[in-house]
């Protein structure tokens, strides 16, 4: 799927990292994640959801395939960003309240703490269930610049997915959060594209179970959604 | 507005950022504390007839302002060091504002 936007969805410095990111050919290999997408489906489906958090998280795909790139550190200091590394060794770039992070796919419960991608020099965070994002990307042309998103289908199974793994204080306001975003995400998906990626993307028992969880809990109907198990 | 009638989803979200302002804050805080804090600035010393200028360090200790002598060398080392910190105190000005913000709209009772 490619959206073309009539006008940016976002603000102006968003607008800046992204195109500076695509000027380097970040997005061949990532992706933009979080609540971010949501500004472009929003504006694209017309959906009513209008809530970004400021913390703004890419995802990317197979590190040790990445053989060269621009170090992003220094792109992110040129545009403001003052890098932060935490005791685990994962690595934010702060503006003002904007958080930048990487995030990539971690495989199996455990694993270091920290992935170095070489090429771009950023260390990112591991975690479980990004490479479900990976699967038929979304390209989004914006004004002068293109990036990826994931599809919406992906996103949501997702987010059905993360919602019931959330861990933290305000776990519960960030499964709200997921499960709202779901509910939204429903109105647009595709229903053969939803079956296409669970053709190709296998799922244990437990998380099977938690994508219904899921659902039951925002009164989603798996059947209308084309998610079955047979 | 009355309750039922309020999408607590919207708070929640605004209580999520909160919380993650809150953390950003706290990582600052403890990369500004591993920072030298004050300004750079130059002393002029007169000494027999002539006048001697150094750089030097200034920052404030409770009431005392305090100079600190640096050589050329350290006074040009110390200058990045001292914009990464002090875009960081900008970049925590921010955020406690933002929390400030949102902690307005949430209202005194919602923690």
């Amino acid at each position: 799927m490619k959206i073309i936007c009539p006008q940016s969805p976002f603000m102006e410095s968003v607008d800046e990292l992204l195109r500076e990111l695509d000027r380097v050919d970040f997005f061949a290999h990532g992706l933009l994640i979080g609540s971010w997408p949501m500004a472009i489906y929003t504006q694209h489906f017309e959906l009513a959801y209008g809530l970004m958090t400021n913390d703004i998280d890419f995802a990317i795909e197979n590190v040790l395939k990445i053989k060269e790139g621009k170090p992003l550190p220094e792109l992110l200091e040129r545009l403001g960003y003052t890098p932060v590394q935490d005791y685990s060794g994962i690595e934010t770039f702060l503006q003002g309240t904007f958080e930048v992070e990487f995030i990539v796919h971690r495989r199996g419960g455990s694993g270091p703490s920290a992935v170095t991608v070489p090429p771009w020099k950023v260390a990112a965070q591991p975690l479980p269930f990004v490479d479900l994002l990976f699967i038929r990307p979304v390209s989004v042309v914006v004004d002068d610049f293109n990036l990826r998103i994931p599809a919406p289908e992906a996103l949501m199974l997702h987010k059905l997915i993360i919602a019931q793994r959330r861990l933290g204080s305000d776990k519960e306001a960030k499964k709200e959060k997921d499960l709202q975003q779901c509910t939204a995400l429903a109105e647009i998906v595709r229903v053969g594209e939803v079956k296409q990626i669970l053709l190709s993307y296998r799922l244990s028992k437990k998380v099977r179970t938690e994508i219904t969880d899921s659902c039951t809990e925002i009164g989603l109907s798996m059947h209308q959604l084309g998610i079955s198990w047979s | 507005m009355r309750a039922e009638k309020k999408d607590m989803s919207v708070f929640n979200m605004l209580k999520s950022e909160r919380n993650r302002c809150a953390v950003v804050v706290k990582r600052l805080n403890l990369e500004i504390d591993k920072l030298p804090k004050g300004s750079l600035g130059e002393r002029k010393v007169k000494s027999h007839d002539k006048v001697y200028v150094y750089p030097c360090l200034r920052y404030r200790e409770g009431k005392k302002v305090t100079f600190e002598h640096l050589s050329q060398e350290k006074a040009e080392a110390i200058k990045p060091v001292l914009a990464r910190r002090k875009k960081m105190e900008s970049d925590l000005k921010a955020n406690k504002k933002r929390i400030a913000t949102i902690n307005a709209i949430l209202g005194k009772d919602s923690n």
